[in-house]
């Protein structure tokens, strides 16, 4: 199977809609397939790979943190990482700056770092495909 | 005591994360109170919590395989089993698929001018 590089643009924060962990599904498949990702993460976003999500217990599911085993996108961010990287692909995660910085939310996982549109315009131009998940109101 | 009225307008919002549905799980907190009473009204995507066919088996990233999916006919039975009252809008059953005889047990379907004495029955109405 050919090498493919995918970009990605999502703006949807976690735990709020299904759009950012569509987004994640779809570059883990990517990952296993040794594509090279690229995703620029913009407005809520940001959020996806935040380094302080935490699990909780679940008082309505009668669950303690343990048993809650509470899904954590950073975790997912992650995975897809390290999936890449075993099936010789990469992953290139972005944090908007402005948009991490107005958000506090800084604290992220290894191998995320800062940018904005000038990386997500070098990778359009690059890239074999990009899909932008836009947020809706 | 308050009763209130939340009726819930989207489906599977943030369910994978969330393992379950967080209006819902907002309302089952509500009614445990002692001086609270709710009514959920399922409209829109929302009616497909009620349908007993879905079945969530969750997602996998690499290793990692979400071991509790969201599971909404449980969390409805527990809402009720609590003194929940659950409701489904009949008009929005069929845009799902999904007749009265797909509802999970104890679900009631009400029709369009059903909602206007709901919501004059109950101190407060919450649409989410």
């Amino acid at each position: 199977m050919p090498k493919k590089t995918l970009t990605f643009m999502v703006m949807d924060p976690p735990f709020e809609s299904t759009r950012s962990t569509t987004a994640l599904r779809l570059m883990q498949i990517a990952a296993e397939r040794g594509y090279d990702i690229n995703v620029l993460a913009y407005e809520g976003a940001v959020y996806v790979p935040f380094g302080g999500q935490a699990g909780h217990p679940n008082p309505i599911h009668g669950n303690d943190v343990s048993q809650e085993n509470h899904p954590l996108p950073r975790e997912w961010v992650r995975i897809i990482g390290e999936t890449a990287e075993k099936n010789s692909g990469t992953l290139d995660w972005v944090n908007c700056g402005m948009c991490a910085d107005e958000r506090g939310a800084n604290d992220v996982v290894p191998g995320v770092r800062r940018g904005g549109p000038p990386a997500l315009a070098a990778w359009m131009a690059e890239s074999d495909n990009t899909l932008i998940i836009p947020t809706r109101g | 005591m308050a009763s209130l009225l939340c009726i819930c307008d989207q489906g599977y919002r943030a369910s994978v994360e969330e393992q379950d549905d967080t209006v819902i799980w907002m309302a089952h907190m509500l009614q445990r109170e002692d001086n609270t009473t709710v009514a959920l009204l399922l409209r829109g995507s929302a009616v497909n919590y009620a349908s007993r066919a879905q079945e969530s088996v969750g997602v996998t990233f690499g290793d990692w395989t979400q071991e509790h999916p969201a599971d909404f006919p449980r969390d409805l039975a527990r809402f009720r089993d609590d003194g929940g009252r659950v409701l489904a809008l009949a008009s929005d059953l069929p845009r799902y698929g999904l007749t009265d005889a797909d509802l999970v047990d104890g679900v009631t379907s009400v029709g369009d001018a059903d909602v206007v004495g709901l919501v004059a029955e109950h101190d407060i109405v919450s649409f989410w």
